[in-house]
């Protein structure tokens, strides 16, 4: 089976799950407050929203397709360099715990972003088209942004916490081994780059402030 | 003109989420060459930023009617999504740097510590730097995860 084949497998699962996800959510047991239902039926001079709103259906669910697919390539690439990564190399590095744990890093990661992006499409559809009978999988069930937005920044916190982990561990092992000076080139580093810096302060300060006016509206 | 704003977010909103088509290439062509294939988290985190901003457009497009309660709407949706894509921007700036990889070979020669901090476009990255930048970044999110956490679950003492 060559790599085109195997594609196929992460494009079938999407469009399974899509079929999945409209099954149950017709038109009708849409919730009347669903904000898809409620623009159209509450809104004076509606008609001329439903040209975008359907613009907007028929994208979301094309984006949702390749967001899917993706979370599953996601996935799949996770699978592989569980098997790559840490299957083949604990061959050859001792399988303590600390390898083991290290070398896990990265497919959880890749995990993780997948994980992140099957919330945004399950999140951004319940949003749209109100709650969906999902049982016991209540991890997945979200009755607003908000909600979604945390456990969003929550994945991400554990990317990050997951990338300082291993930043540590092997700038440690680096800097015992002396490679330090031998991988260097010319001293720059992205804090050392004025715009770097200047982007990712940026970014902090945007995100806090984003965060504040938040929870400034909700009281 | 609130029909007219509404209109004009709704149509932002398709387009946002018909965009992440354009990026498709990208991604595939990452995903698949040996040589590119670590960058796919940058793009990744790259790309997402437009499915998000089109939920934040539709959200600003259902507010701009007024009535957010009985549309069913949250009143600071829009924020609370934006909020999320400078997170996924610094992921991607993050990622840039190639740390997602590990560190020895088969053979047991650490080839891949020059993989981990160095980048073509990013340059040398000394890890210090780098997990400075893992470390602000972690704190952000945590903050943003815990501020943005539901007030009814911590009542006070009535």
């Amino acid at each position: 089976m060559s790599n085109v084949d195997l594609i196929l497998i992460p494009a079938g699962v999407a469009v399974v799950f899509i079929v999945a996800l409209f099954a149950g959510r017709v038109w009708r047991r849409t919730p009347e407050n669903a904000p898809c239902k409620a623009v159209v039926r509450q809104t004076p001079n509606a008609k001329w929203l439903r040209l975008p709103l359907v613009f907007v259906g028929l994208s979301a669910l094309a984006a949702a397709w390749m967001l899917i697919f993706v979370a599953f390539v996601c996935f799949f690439y996770a699978a592989a360099l569980a098997w790559g990564e840490v299957g083949q190399l604990l061959g050859v590095l001792p399988a303590t715990a600390g390898n083991i744990l290290f070398l896990s890093t990265f497919p959880a990661q890749m995990f993780i972003m997948g994980l992140f992006i099957l919330l945004l499409v399950l999140g951004g559809f319940q949003i749209v088209l109100g709650p969906l009978p999902l049982g016991g999988f209540g991890w997945f069930k979200f009755d607003g942004v908000r909600p979604l937005v945390r456990r969003l920044a929550g994945l991400l916190a554990l990317v990050a916490g997951l990338e300082l982990a291993r930043t540590v561990v092997a700038g440690g092992i680096l800097a015992s081994e002396g490679f330090l000076e031998f991988f260097a080139r010319q001293g720059q580093t992205p804090l050392a780059d004025p715009t770097g810096l200047a982007l990712l302060a940026a970014l902090t300060i945007f995100t806090a402030l984003i965060v504040i006016m938040s929870r400034k509206d909700r009281s | 003109m609130k029909t007219a704003r509404a209109f004009i977010l709704f149509t932002l909103s398709a387009l946002l989420f018909a965009s992440i088509w354009t990026r498709l290439g990208g991604m595939w062509e990452s995903a698949w060459s040996y040589k590119l294939h670590h960058e796919v988290a940058t793009l990744l985190c790259m790309d997402l930023i437009r499915p998000v901003l089109a939920l934040a457009a539709f959200a600003a497009g259902v507010r701009s009617l007024g009535k957010c309660q009985e549309l069913g709407m949250e009143k600071n949706a829009p924020e609370s999504l934006i909020a999320l894509t400078p997170i996924l921007a610094a992921c991607a700036l993050l990622f840039e740097n190639e740390i997602f990889f590990s560190m020895f070979d088969a053979k047991g020669f650490p080839v891949h510590p020059p993989e981990i901090i160095a980048h073509p476009r990013g340059g040398w990255v000394a890890p210090r730097a780098h997990a400075l930048a893992a470390f602000t970044l972690m704190v952000v999110f945590a903050v943003a995860w815990y501020a943005l956490r539901d007030r009814k679950k911590s009542k006070a003492d009535e």
